[in-house]
């Protein structure tokens, strides 16, 4: 928690969850007049170099302030990469726990299963999905839950077989602790803390995925939903000639992908034990 | 072996009879091979109302196996474990499984099987169902070899010596926190360490914590693991003491497991040793280390330095290995590195092959210089090998080898004292040299001078043989 | 000789870490004679692993030789501490800045040293020796690195023998039994000494006969090289080991370099050989060409024991050589270690947290407690008269053989933290003993012959009774 890097890692990341949390209370806090769609302007469609006070980013095609349009697609971005992770990690923690404590054929079922969702590249994959359910950004984020689990079940399962042959798991049940209680109790919560620090860093990084299937042409309904991909995409035609139009959504996902990548360092040293001396 | 204890003593606590423990080994994750680790391979134990039992031996001999075994921690691959078990019942069935080995049984319906079976099926830990394996595993506990792993890193230590209390509903919070201070002062923590991590601790008061862990439910048997072998000196003095004071307060029966000699015969009343899955020796604690019988325990007890710079003591070196447990040497286990290994222990035409050859080419014995160009030597089974030889053979020259074999087995090479004949056979490429060698047989645990060996050296009167009585003992297995 | 072999004078060791720094080694003075097994023993943490890493200048990150004068052999291996490091003080806390240029220099200087005149034996054999490479290439290595001197003389002095001669000296070698060192002096005056290890070699077999070994010894005049390796051989002896610029280009094309160097590292292999069984390594044909996974524990210490002493050093220090081994298998080494000192005439240097090990094999002690050395003797004198507390209370501390049945004597309190060591004697806190002058740091005195001890109680030569 110490280190500068870290501090700046979490500096970022906050920055950006407060960002999100305006854009769902309260935009025009930070001067988004409407956080769910972008505003076209119909009369100046050639995207504007920045300018201050009028368009800090600049426009893009057509006419839609940068600036309003990172803002508000950052809640976006966030929510759906949020998602994704979080369902993913529940997914795979569970079936690799499982797997690993009922052992068995069990294990080498789950265990398959997982390595055929593995093998898939996501971007055939998120395709595939796209054209069989449809484009909407829930059809993305479900392609990429189902392939992001298995990450997590592997991991899972590997840390909670290390943890199962531990000489206190053993204490345990000589203590005459049930194999429920056992799994709960000492396993889990041993398996949680690196997976915990997995998370953080996958979140920086399906960021950017989300990001690139948007922008290969996944969108939502709204066509004007505010979101960061998107926005690339929209821009890219222009990118030669007016290079910000591109320039500051693609920084957007960067700072925020390197952001989540340094306070994920951060949380793996802080989290481990050595370092708490107080619970509760 | 249980039957033939003194009655004086107090009465048995644990008992593990027949126990075998082999691990199949796998090739990748799916084909299990015919191959298995015999870890514990036939064991009798027990452990009386009070007693320290300590079992040594070093890596590889089963001691930790057979440490999860007596807790039922590890399902064995055969055998019973009895625990409070009536007295006469668990003698009468360690009898009858003793003759069944002795004389298997012809079928099924055997009625010594009955009667084993009907009182396994009621009283062995290993058939029990969960209610009556709680039962057990509150009088039962282990403490571990490693304090930095057997503690859950990330509980506090009051509630790492809680777990037990809770798990068996010992009462409200309020009492188990009384209790969980009872037991850390009992061993020497106050109640500073309530509310701290393992990490926080050093090695000696995280081994401390796992003792007050095992006592929690007031167990009438702890397994220790080498409680004190990753502490230092000084921490493990205190370690043991305090373990020997907690025995007297609460009677309690230990099996102490160790590597350490000094260590054990410090804490012991009983020792056993065992040496690649099987019991060797065992017998009281005095007993064995004045007077030690199987040539293991003499080389091992000869092995282990004393802090003395004036003793001075004859050494016993040990040559080769410890065993490979998955095709363990036939007969008794130990007749690879035992310097008195006769025909019986266990030789095979394997392990006799090279010596004998070596005999006939080294040119140690010049007379048997003619015989030396070999053409091929090749095994038959496990008792007979052949080697042609090129040139011929005569009467004299079998003489002369049988001579010069008596030499080499005097001088140490025991593999050669199998030879039980040689023979020759005429043949296209020159001559044959038909070798044939003793039959071994498995040796059995007998009680010799009040403690018990497995070695061919004492026969059932418990004398030491000499090598001419060792013939004598042929006639004697014969039947 | 009257010199010390090595003598190590007030050393002090310190770890910087982020949150202070760790006084490891406080004081540490001792010495070491040609020929003699010092041992240094103490319980984890007292700093003697550090000690030996300290003469082999391999002292880790973080940590500084902050003073003190190691020498060996009368080279000083401490010369430029001063220069190494510099000690950064910034904002309370305190950061480690080396000296790059200076430290390349050291290990180039003790690249000179390290395995040749001093080498180190570990505990874990299975972590020091390189799990790639088999055993005999392990230890091809370190005899290329180190003894391309004698390799090269072997081959050329086999290139130059005659049968007949090595016959004679072979059966007379045989005949009169001859120990090593008379087999060396015969090989002289017949100006044959590089075969002289050779020869000892093969008359010391044990699997063949007398007349094969004579047959042996013969043998090896038969072993000719070409014309071309000889002189790549000579002139390779006379620039040490620094191929010649004209075959630099040669040596670096695979299969024209094996015709170079070819014949050395065959010799290597040999030599590899017969070191494997003077550390009496079973099968060691096949253990050459095995890797460390292959081999147990026992096997394992010996391939590093043989690494060791190939290049026939001075001192050798042994880190807790037996501390992962079984029983047995530490007699067996134990009992090798004396064997090999007696042959080689080495000095040890043996650490160890086990008394009754330090007492098979050393002829002093010094005894060790949170980076002081706080006790120096005689080994039978150590265990006779103990001084210090510590030793005593040590001493008390282990489980006899003969006793039984006792509390043992346990020490109270735990080692402290070396972060913030206690002032003056650092065992004050633990010490039976302890007055009030015990918060200076205490005197080392004499308090017998060759028996110095770290503490107050004797400040006069006197034991106080308090």
């Amino acid at each position: 928690m110490e280190s500068p890097s870290s501090v700046m890692g979490l500096a970022i990341v906050v920055a950006y969850a407060a960002i999100a949390m305006i854009d769902f209370t309260y935009p025009q806090l930070i001067g988004v007049e409407n956080a769910y769609s972008m505003i076209p302007d119909y009369v100046n469609t050639v995207p504007q170099p920045p300018a201050w006070p009028t368009h800090p980013f600049g426009t893009t095609f057509p006419g839609i302030d940068l600036y309003q349009a990172i803002m508000a697609a950052i809640r976006v971005d966030l929510w759906y990469s949020f998602l994704i992770v979080l369902v993913g990690a529940i997914i795979g923690i569970t079936l690799g726990v499982l797997a690993a404590y009922f052992g068995g054929y069990i294990d080498e079922l789950l265990m398959r299963f997982a390595d055929i969702f593995l093998s898939i590249p996501y971007l055939p994959f998120a395709i595939a999905v796209g054209f069989i359910l449809g484009r909407e950004l829930s059809d993305v984020s479900i392609a990429l839950i189902l392939v992001w689990w298995p990450l997590y079940a592997r991991y899972a399962r590997g840390q909670a077989l290390s943890v199962k042959e531990s000489a206190f798991v053993e204490a345990a049940k000589a203590s005459g602790v049930g194999s429920w209680r056992i799994m709960i109790r000492h396993v889990v919560p041993n398996v949680l803390t690196p997976i915990f620090v997995q998370v953080s860093l996958d979140l920086g990084t399906v960021v950017q995925i989300f990001a690139a299937l948007t922008f290969i042409g996944f969108a939502s309904a709204n066509a004007l939903l505010p979101e960061l991909g998107a926005l690339i995409s929209r821009g890219f035609q222009y990118a030669v000639t007016a290079p910000w139009v591109v320039f500051f959504p693609g920084m957007a996902i960067l700072v925020f992908a390197i952001g989540m990548n340094l306070l994920g360092d951060g949380l793996r040293d802080a989290l481990d034990p050595k370092y708490r001396t107080r619970r509760r | 072996m249980v039957k033939t204890m003194s009655s004086s003593e107090r009465e048995i606590l644990l008992a593990g009879v027949g126990l075998k423990k082999h691990f199949p080994v796998m090739k990748g994750k799916w084909t299990r091979r015919a191959k298995h680790v015999h870890a514990v391979d036939g064991v009798d134990i027990f452990v009386r109302k009070g007693e320290v039992v300590g079992l040594v031996g070093e890596s590889g001999c089963g001691k930790t196996t057979l440490g999860r075994l007596v807790l039922a921690l590890l399902e064995p691959t055969e055998g019973a474990l009895f625990f409070d078990a009536p007295e006469n019942g668990t003698r009468r069935y360690a009898e009858i499984r003793g003759d069944i080995d002795r004389n298997p049984p012809r079928n099924k319906g055997d009625r010594r099987f009955l009667e084993a079976h009907s009182f396994e099926r009621e009283f062995s830990v290993f058939r029990f169902g969960r209610k009556k394996r709680r039962h057990f595993r509150r009088n039962t506990h282990i403490v571990f070899q490693d304090p930095n792993s057997s503690l859950d890193p990330r509980m506090l230590i009051k509630e790492i010596i809680a777990e037990p209390l809770k798990a068996y509903h010992y009462g409200s919070r309020k009492e188990i926190q009384q209790r969980v201070l009872s037991l850390l002062s009992q061993c020497g923590l106050g109640p500073e360490f309530m509310d701290r991590l393992p990490h926080e601790l050093s090695g000696g008061q995280r081994q401390r914590v796992a003792i007050a862990r095992a006592l929690a439910m007031s167990p009438k048997f702890i397994v220790l693991d080498e409680p004190t072998s990753a502490l230092d000196v000084s921490v493990q003095a205190q370690i043991l003491n305090l373990l020997k004071q907690l025995r007297c307060d609460f009677d309690l029966s230990f099996l102490f497991i160790s590597h350490h000699l000094v260590v054990v015969r410090h804490m012991a009343d009983r020792i056993v040793v065992m040496y690649a899955g099987q019991i060797v020796e065992s017998g009281e604690s005095e007993q064995v280390f004045s007077h030690p019988l199987h040539p293991y325990t003499v080389a091992l007890l000869s092995a282990v330095p004393i802090a003395d710079p004036n003793a001075h003591r004859e050494r016993i070196l040990l040559p080769g290995e410890i065993p490979d447990l998955i095709n363990p040497p036939g007969g008794c286990r130990f007749h690879p590195r035992c310097q008195y290994a006769f025909e019986f222990c266990g030789w095979s035409a394997q392990e006799a092959l090279e010596p004998f050859t070596t005999v006939l080419t080294s040119g140690r014995y010049p007379e048997l210089g003619r015989l030396s160009k070999i053409v091929r030597p090749s095994i038959m089974d496990s008792y007979n090998f052949e080697i042609v030889v090129d040139g011929k053979i005569s009467d004299n020259d079998v003489q002369a080898i049988y001579g010069a074999i008596r030499k080499e087995t005097e001088e140490g090479v025991r593999s050669l004292s199998a030879v039980e004949e040689i023979r020759i056979q005429p043949s296209d490429e020159g001559s044959t040299l038909a070798v044939k060698l003793h039959h071994y047989i498995d040796p059995k645990l007998i009680n010799v001078e009040g403690h018990w060996v497995k070695c061919h050296l004492y026969n059932e009167n418990g004398i030491k043989l000499t090598s001419q009585s060792q013939t004598s003992l042929h006639g004697k297995h014969e039947t | 000789m009257d010199e010390p072999l090595l003598k190590v004078e007030g050393l002090r060791i310190g770890f910087v870490t982020r949150t202070g720094v760790i006084q490891a080694i406080d004081d540490v003075s001792f010495e070491i004679n040609s020929g003699e097994t010092f041992g240094l023993v103490g319980e984890t943490g007292c700093g003697k692993s550090q000690t030996a890493m300290a003469i082999m200048r391999l002292t880790p990150e973080g940590g500084v030789i902050e003073n003190g004068e190691i020498n060996f052999n009368g080279n000083n291996l401490t010369k430029n501490i001063k220069h190494e490091f510099v000690l950064i003080k910034k904002n309370g806390q305190v950061r480690l800045k080396r000296n790059k240029s200076e430290l390349k220099r050291l290990n180039t200087e003790m690249g000179k040293i390290r395995g040749k005149h001093i080498s180190m034996i570990f505990q874990e054999p299975m972590t020091s020796l390189n799990p790639l490479h088999s055993i005999g290439k392990q230890i091809s290595e370190v005899v290329v690195k180190h003894n391309l001197d004698e390799i090269i003389d072997r081959i050329l002095s086999r290139d130059n023998s005659d049968g007949e001669q090595l016959k004679e000296m072979a059966t007379l070698a045989i005949r009169q039994k001859v120990t090593r060192e008379r087999l060396l002096e015969l090989a002289r005056t017949k100006g044959m000494e590089g075969l002289a290890d050779q020869i000892w070699f093969i008359i010391n077999r044990r699997d063949i006969g007398s007349d094969q070994k004579i047959q042996a010894v013969s043998d090896l005049a038969e072993r000719r090289i070409g014309t071309v390796t000889r002189k790549f051989l000579t002139t390779l002896k006379k620039t040490q080991g620094k191929i010649p610029i004209k075959y630099r280009v040669l040596s670096k094309i695979p299969l024209v370099k094996n015709r170079f160097m070819g014949a050395i590292v065959e010799e290597a292999r040999a030599i590899s050989y017969e070191l494997l069984s003077l550390v009496d390594m079973p099968n060691a044909r096949t253990v050459l060409d095995q890797y460390p996974h292959e081999l147990s524990g026992g096997m394992r210490q010996r391939a590093m024991i043989a690494m060791s002493i190939a290049a026939k050093p001075r001192l050798v220090i042994a880190d807790e050589p037996t501390s992962a081994l079984d029983v047995t298998v530490q007699a067996q080494i134990l009992d090798l270690l004396r064997d090999l000192k007696k042959a080689f005439g080495a000095s040890v240097l043996f650490i160890s947290h086990d008394f009754a090990v330090i007492a098979e094999i050393c002829d002093r002690v010094g005894v060790m407690y949170a980076g002081n050395i706080v006790e120096i003797a005689d080994l039978k004198e150590l265990f006779a008269n103990p001084k210090h507390p510590y030793t005593q209370g040590l001493l008390a501390a282990i489980p006899k053989y003969g006793d039984k049945r006792e509390t043992l004597l346990a020490i109270k309190g735990t080692v402290p933290d070396l972060m913030h060591p206690p002032e003056g004697c650092r065992f004050n806190t633990r010490c039976p003993r302890a007055f009030e002058k015990c918060t200076q740091k205490p005197p080392w005195v004499s308090v017998g012959k060759e028996h110095m001890v770290l503490c107050w109680l004797f400040e006069d030569g006197q034991d106080h009774v308090e």
